[in-house]
């Protein structure tokens, strides 16, 4: 069935809920923590990874959990 | 300029453009419809109170100061009677959820059993792409309302281990990890929004149908 205007106004506004719930979600420490860690074991990451990581956990207060996972 | 702006912003649009499709629409609509134009007159009015609470009266935009009472009452000092007093706020919050999640679901299945009159079924229910929105705020607002009413949260979620702390686990289910209530409020922007054009689109349809 051909779609008309109505239904696609439908989809692009799930299409946009849908991105802000996935920005949401990756805005999570949690998450965060996970893609920080697979990002530093790139290699060039490697080389600013202790600079980045110290300074960015600290500033954001979250040295213990990047403890946890580095340590 | 964040998500707070963007949201805001996009929700202050959506509602203006469903406010001016609201007045053309009433414009258009037959005189001697009068529960309908009273429905309608009533659906601007609460619009225009939502839109320019939303915006407290245009002081996002012009940043005016806030006269004295809304210093002294208002929990976050703008010019905006919302943020005084749960009357203004969650009574009217609750409603809307009521009207946006459940009226078209209910006069739809309503509608199999009685046999509903066609205006007032087009009135709340312009078209039955509607339900979506209805269910999509459903999906939002259900986990969240369930978790609360039931008490399952056990409160702030600890910042030493997250991966094993139901807090978080439940901040998942209910998709608390982002701004809730603002993007509830967003779905109800659009509720409108699109109620309003469907509405017009309607009206045009049929006023097209008697011109021929």
């Amino acid at each position: 069935m051909k779609k008309n205007i109505t239904q696609h106004l439908v989809f692009v506004f799930v299409f946009l809920l849908l991105l802000i719930l996935i920005e949401g979600a990756l805005c999570q420490p949690q998450i965060d923590i996970v893609i920080k860690r697979q990002v530093s074991n790139i290699l060039p990451f490697k080389f600013c990874n202790n600079f980045f990581f110290n300074k960015f956990w600290e500033e954001n207060g979250f040295l213990k959990i990047y403890n946890l996972f580095y340590c | 300029m964040g998500r707070k702006w963007f949201f805001e912003n996009l929700q202050s649009i959506l509602l203006l453009v469903a406010i001016i499709f609201l007045i053309k629409f009433k414009k258009n609509l037959n005189k001697k419809k009068k529960l309908i134009n009273i429905f309608i007159i009533f659906h601007i009015i609460g619009l225009i109170y939502y839109f320019g609470e939303e915006i407290s009266w245009g002081q996002h935009f012009f940043n005016w100061t806030s006269p004295d009472f809304f210093k002294v009452y208002n929990n976050q000092n703008e010019t905006n009677i919302h943020n005084i007093s749960n009357i203004f706020d969650q009574l009217p919050r609750t409603l809307i959820l009521l009207w946006c999640g459940l009226s078209i679901p209910i006069i739809l299945l309503f509608n199999n059993f009685l046999k509903i009159d066609k205006n007032i079924l087009e009135l709340i229910c312009p078209n039955k792409n509607l339900l979506y929105v209805s269910f999509i705020l459903l999906i939002f607002v259900l986990p969240d309302f369930f978790i609360d009413k039931l008490d399952l949260h056990p409160g702030a979620s600890g910042i030493i281990n997250p991966f094993i702390n139901s807090a978080y686990f439940y901040d998942i289910i209910s998709l608390n990890f982002i701004r809730l209530s603002e993007l509830h409020e967003l779905i109800f922007s659009f509720y409108f929004f699109y109620y309003s054009f469907l509405s017009l689109r309607n009206l045009d349809k049929n006023n097209d149908k008697l011109k021929y």
